[in-house]
């Protein structure tokens, strides 16, 4: 099944481009036009409601809120941190999964027999749908005691206590966190990757190989740098899934410490914007509550910063090939 | 002579009836409202589906006994009137309450008391419903040089004294083999080499790692009037908020529990139960372990000391402005009172006194007046709850009958006035 | 040059010739080595969440299991967990509802991103796009604001209304990637017959587009179906079969999550065999859109 590798609409590359409907279809304008207008006005107010919120959160929160502590419970709402703790871990999330994602397209393509490449490309497209929440409870239960009782000890003794693996563990942590979302998104990187690369022409790579190039010189040299903007595509969409993930990382992630202010080392505790939301809602309601919106409205620029910036980049590439 | 025998006889039998009759009557609660309960023929149902939700702390308690109040209703009144528990906070149960989306907050914290909430406490009934420990469970482990130790500990269990709890939590006491902790545990000694050593001092996780509750946690709260009690100086009045000296936080028990049951030279707190199902052991606090007895022996002395001191009643209103030094945890339950286990204390359901409608509020009533007296006996205990003593029960009923509706513009009560 | 020379070159760049080879092939096993293990350590974990499904969920897939109500374990009795039989009848109607508003909004709004091209589309082009990356969190956290507490009540249809914040603007980018899929030729072609623009559409685009909407519409109701964070806080529980949006209501990863507060073991296993449940679910949905492209693409 191929999927969507660009999330880019705007750009109207073979669209209809018409700027008014003419003749008498004025009932087909009207049906589109009234679910526009619905569509915007549902944003309106998500918006607005949003900003209704958040705008008592900023104020209690005062400037305080680009600082460097964040303790909910104690009236400190400094989100760095938390922005910090997001960013840590999907890069990451992306720095295990991109090169391990990719390594398994390619041996799904090249190296895996026939036979046997529908019972892998099930398995993994069968864990693509699999709901973040049995992820949590994966990472919870069977990753989580075994990075206390084996890998982290053993990272401890083999680095001597040396940065990154400094301070104590607790098993939770952005080094969980991360983890689990590598393997969120490992699917998504494999199954845009291989789409990707087999759709490399074949006269491409059976010409290279009967030039007398080798296997990985082929692949280096002709098979990766035509799947370049796919393989972008599959980190942006990874990059998403793993920026947008709440439920999992609430149960992982171990929260904001007096001994892990920061994200600075493999084994410190943290949060996320949005697994920050999870974990306090439950006092949304009370006074301290609307940081809470605060939050979510962060996250909202963030994410259309982000989004925007995204799509200019992709313009300006795609000037330069006209 | 044949006389005097039936006399006796007769006599006899009286007593045992009046044992009978009273053990009866001690297991039941009072006759009037287990009869009232079971004959109850008015169940309407209310409009919409009412909510309630809150504390992990009663959370198995009510889940034991909600399905028995549903189930008696044949026609499944009861569960189409009053959704299922959602379990989250003590924070979050009171949230709940105030902006209406639930009808009955469960809390740990009464209202006020943590600094969370500026309620009008006169529009509100506080009622106790649950009575349990604080488990304080550990995971200390020994690599296969000293199984012994193991054994040791398993056998003995560890054994805290208050002032050693109190500098763990306020970060004082930063490792296992700590003479404080040894002090108190002198039955866990293996001999190595020439020397006796100390069990503690060989675990191979040295380190504790304390684990604490999120902002908004009523077991934390229960915790730390304990710890005010013993630390003052660290702890000067209970809070809700998180533990500084903990490396990591939960969010709820039930994610307390496998938390310190996953990681070695884990430190924690959860109510009693679910440290139970975790297969994790608790400490004992000043020799006494934390067993349903034993928190009763806490609540009985602990009740004594209330009725003694200037409150006028169990769980009285607080201020609604929340000065810390002026919360005074005497008067609303929290029970450390020398006797007994001595981290423990009651849990509340919280509701709006003026109910909407006759449905709701006798929905509400009836659940809550379930739940302090069918609802605990063996229930209870088989939750690892205390069952709730005599006296609670009746401020319990005392603070039910202040639930009311109204009827032709006048406020009527909610249950019977027969009981 | 000597013929000696010529040869001793020849043999120079012949076997310079084979060492370059020889240094190829190895960079080539090198990196074949390389792939394999990449999908060696691709394959251990998914294979363990894999045998944890099956193997822990296993266990409790029965017929019982599917038709049960839960059942909160007492302490005496931790095995008496119930089934899932309300989870997956409010599963079915929240979801249920979320599709039917989500799909129809979804696909009109892509013909209408497509149809027109001026500056108020290309804004709303670009809000869809922001909103397919914000985490579910922040429209669980508007639908708990905007609904349950102006309302005071949980319903069932507040966890639908969520759901479709999630659904239609990731079924509108799939939809309009799919009509701009068919060639602009059809439309041309319509056009110059003299049809309306409606009927070039309905008649001609949209039916050719068909086959990938709906795959879009099932990849993301895969997605929808396992969504927790905006259904747990505004659809309140249900521990009865209803369906009554009108509610409170469970769904099936809210059934995991309450699971997973109650803190025994067995009732975090029991969360296996609800995930099992689940996927199997969303599975049937997969294969279902899959027939439904087999066969729109034999025509």
């Amino acid at each position: 099944m191929s999927t969507n590798t660009s999330p880019e609409i705007t750009t109207n590359a073979t669209g209809q481009g018409r700027k008014s409907l003419t003749g008498g279809d004025g009932a087909y304008r009207g049906l589109l036009s009234t679910i526009v207008v619905l569509v915007l006005a549902v944003v309106v107010v998500f918006v607005f409601k949003l900003a209704q919120q958040a705008i008592p959160g900023f104020k209690l929160a005062g400037w305080g809120i680009f600082g460097g502590t964040w303790n909910f419970g104690a009236g400190q709402y400094g989100v760095l941190p938390l922005v910090a703790g997001t960013l840590v871990t999907t890069t990451l999330a992306l720095l295990f999964a991109l090169p391990v994602g990719l390594g398994t397209a390619l041996a799904i393509t090249y190296l895996i027999p026939q036979r046997l490449r529908l019972v892998v490309t099930s398995i993994v497209e069968l864990l693509a749908v699999v709901p973040s929440i049995v992820y949590g409870i994966w990472g919870l239960l069977t990753i989580y005691p075994w990075l206390n009782t084996t890998l982290f000890p053993h990272l401890v003794s083999w680095s001597g206590g040396a940065w990154p693996f400094n301070g104590t563990y607790v098993g939770q942590g952005i080094f969980l966190g991360a983890i689990v979302l590598a393997i969120m998104v490992l699917p998504i990187i494999i199954a845009v990757s291989r789409d990707v690369i087999a759709a490399v022409p074949k006269e491409l790579t059976e010409g290279a190989l009967s030039l007398g190039a080798t296997r990985s010189q082929v692949i280096r040299k002709v098979v990766l740098p035509s799947c370049r903007s796919g393989i972008v595509g599959a980190t942006s969409l990874a990059a998403g899934r793993a920026l947008g993930e709440t439920i999992a990382l609430a149960t992982l992630l171990g929260g904001i410490t007096t001994t892990s202010p920061w994200p600075d080392r493999l084994f410190a505790t943290g949060s996320t914007l949005s697994a920050e939301i999870a974990i306090e809602i439950g006092g949304i309601t009370g006074p301290p509550g609307k940081v809470l919106f605060s939050l979510a409205f962060i996250l909202m620029v963030i994410v259309g910063g982000a989004t925007y910036a995204g799509r200019v980049i992709v313009r300006n590439a795609q000037k330069k090939f006209q | 002579m044949k006389k005097s025998y039936r006399s006796s006889a007769v006599a006899l039998a009286a007593s045992l009836a009046m044992v009978a009759f009273s053990s009866a009557q001690a297991f039941a609660g009072t006759p009037t409202v287990a009869q009232y309960l079971a004959n109850d023929n008015v169940k309407t149902v209310p409009a919409s589906q009412l909510a309630m939700g809150g504390s992990s702390f009663d959370a198995n308690l009510v889940n034991a006994d909600y399905p028995i109040w549903t189930g008696q209703d044949q026609s499944g009144k009861n569960a189409a009137s009053l959704s299922a528990y959602q379990s989250h906070s003590s924070g979050t149960g009171r949230a709940n309450l105030m902006n209406g989306t639930y009808q009955i907050g469960f809390s740990d914290v009464p209202l006020n008391a943590a600094g969370q909430d500026t309620a009008d406490t006169t529009a509100y009934a506080q009622i106790p419903v649950a009575l349990g420990g604080v488990s304080l469970i550990y995971n200390i482990t020994f690599d296969s040089q000293h199984v012994a130790c193991q054994s040791l500990l398993n056998q003995y269990g560890l054994n805290l004294s208050g002032v050693t709890v109190g500098h763990i939590f306020d970060g004082s006491i930063k490792s296992w083999g700590d003479s404080q902790i040894t002090a108190t545990n002198p039955k866990l000694v293996v001999t190595v080499g020439k020397t006796k050593t100390n069990c503690l001092t060989l675990s191979s996780s040295e380190t504790i790692k304390l684990l604490s509750r999120t902002a908004g946690s009523g077991t934390t709260f229960i915790l730390q009037d304990y710890l005010n009690a013993v630390d003052s100086a660290n702890f000067p009045y209970p809070t809700s908020n998180a533990f500084s000296a903990a490396v990591a936080t939960e969010s709820n028990s039930a994610a307390m529990a496998p938390a310190v049951a996953g990681l070695p030279g884990a430190f924690g707190y959860v109510e009693q139960g679910y440290g139970i199902q975790n297969g994790l052991k608790s400490a004992l606090v000043g020799g006494v372990a934390d067993t349903v007895s034993n928190v009763a022996a806490d609540a009985t002395q602990g009740l004594k000391l209330i009725n003694a001191s200037t409150c006028n009643s169990f769980s009285t209103d607080q201020p609604t402005t929340y000065v810390a030094a002026n919360v005074n945890t005497q008067c609303f339950t929290i029970v450390n009172s020398g006797k007994g286990y001595p981290i423990a204390g009651f849990s509340y359901a919280i509701v709006a006194k003026h109910q909407a409608d006759q449905a709701t509020a006798e929905t509400i009533a009836k659940f809550l007046l379930f739940l302090a007296y069918n609802g605990q006996g063996n229930n209870a205990i088989n939750a690892y709850y205390t069952p709730l003593p005599a006296a609670v029960q009746a401020v319990a009923l005392t603070k039910l009958k202040e639930i009311t509706y109204s009827r032709n513009g006048v406020a009527t009560q909610a249950l019977s006035t027969t009981l | 040059m000597t013929m000696t020379n010529a040869t001793e070159a020849r043999d120079i760049i012949r076997a310079k010739a084979l060492s370059s080879v020889k240094r190829r092939e190895n960079l080539s096993r090198l990196y074949t080595a390389t792939v394999a293990l990449a999908l060696v350590v691709a394959i251990i974990p998914l294979t363990s969440i894999i045998s944890d499904l099956v193997g822990k969920g296993g266990q409790f897939l029965s017929w019982g299991f599917l038709t049960q109500n839960v059942h909160t374990p007492g302490f005496n009795d931790p095995h008496n967990v119930g089934g899932i039989a309300n989870a997956i009848s409010g599963s079915l109607i929240i979801v249920g509802l979320a599709v039917l508003i989500s799909v129809p909004v979804a696909i009109l709004l892509a013909m209408a991103i497509h149809e027109f091209n001026n500056r108020i589309m290309k804004t709303v082009a670009v809000i869809v796009e922001v909103f397919v990356g914000l985490p579910s969190v922040v429209f669980g956290v508007f639908a708990f604001i905007a609904l349950v507490v102006t309302t005071k009540h949980f319903l069932a249809y507040y966890g639908s209304l969520a759901l479709c914040f999630i659904m239609v603007p990731v079924s509108t980018v799939n939809s309009v990637a799919a009509l701009r899929a068919v060639p602009a030729t059809l439309n041309e072609a319509g056009l110059a017959l003299g049809s309306k623009p409606s009927r070039v559409m309905f008649r001609v685009i949209f039916p050719t587009a068909l086959p990938r909407i709906m795959t879009g519409i099932f990849l993301a109701l895969s997605r929808t179906v396992g969504e927790t964070a905006p259904v747990l806080f505004v659809t309140g529980s249900s521990a009865l079969v209803s369906w009554n949006l009108n509610k409170g209501a469970t769904t099936l990863p809210a059934a995991i999550w309450n699971n997973l507060q109650q803190g025994s073991p067995y009732a975090a296993l029991e969360c296996w065999g609800i995930a099992l449940v689940l996927i199997l679910f969303v599975f049937f949905f997969n294969i279902l859109g899959r027939i439904f492209l087999a066969r729109a693409e034999k025509k």
